[in-house]
């Protein structure tokens, strides 16, 4: 009976920690590459090319969570939105950064011009904020160029990845330690409990 | 409440707990609902499944 209890309690403590510190084995797969929870963006219209670029790399290349571009606490990025609308119909007259997460928009950052050209550009001064302490971790966001109705004339998803020094994350991972030990603790009471029990029966 | 059901209670807040450590680690974006949904539910039930099979082998040995 010890010697099952114990060989239950090692598996427990095997499957929390597996589970716990197992995350890096998740990450290089289908997991971390967020393909599943990426929309496909909306390609320019005819005429209109356009070219949105992070701290002067192109968005394309954070366009999976294992991509993501690196933002820390305080740091600002700078995102140029180009476009040439060969054209001249439907001109852009917007530039926006949104932000979601569990598909709603956290943050949403718009930029309009009120002289639309055939050939323009933004530039986009971008900063997580100060709840990067509470909400750190990797969030979708949508570059998006817009017309004057407002229709999206083109978006591009790609990925940010908010790091904040210790806090949130550590927090919750020692909150799963203690949760694990907790469980076990309990496990191994009740084993002694009811090893107890059958003992003060056995010797009836 | 039994030890299977309160390993397997634990196992599901477990699944929770991991599934917002992977987003805050930078390897799980939870952008959009319904992926999100399915994620935490998936997570859910592994946590549920697992650990209420090892309070089922405790239980019964």
């Amino acid at each position: 009976m010890a010697r099952h209890g114990s060989l239950a309690i090692g598996l427990a403590i095997a499957l929390a920690a597996s589970s716990i510190l197992g995350t890096g084995t998740v990450g290089a797969g289908s997991w971390g590459r967020g393909e599943a929870a990426r929309p496909s963006g909306i390609e320019p219209s005819d005429g209109l090319s356009t070219n949105v670029t992070w701290n002067g790399v192109g968005i394309g290349q954070a366009s999976s969570a294992a991509t993501a571009f690196v933002i820390g606490p305080g740091q600002s990025a700078n995102v140029q939105f180009n476009y040439t609308e060969a054209r001249g119909t439907a001109p852009v007259t917007n530039a926006s950064l949104v932000l979601l997460y569990l598909g709603l928009t956290l943050s949403s950052v718009s930029i309009p011009t009120t002289t639309p050209a055939p050939v323009g550009g933004w530039q986009i001064s971008w900063t997580f904020g100060s709840l990067i302490y509470l909400t750190e971790g990797v969030y979708q966001v949508d570059a998006q160029l817009l017309d004057a109705n407002g229709s999206v004339l083109f978006q591009e998803p790609f990925y940010v990845d908010a790091r904040a020094p210790y806090l949130v994350v550590s927090t919750i991972f020692a909150m799963a330690v203690i949760l694990g030990l907790v469980e076990l603790l309990w496990v191994r009471t009740v084993l002694r409990y009811r090893k107890s029990r059958q003992g003060r029966y056995r010797f009836r | 409440m039994n030890v299977v059901e309160a390993t397997a209670t634990s196992g599901a807040v477990l699944g929770v707990v991991v599934v917002i450590l992977l987003q805050q680690l930078g390897l799980l974006p939870l952008s959009q609902l319904l992926p999100a949904v399915i994620t935490f539910l998936v997570a859910v039930a592994v946590g549920a499944i697992l650990l209420g099979v090892v309070g089922w082998y405790v239980d019964r040995h």
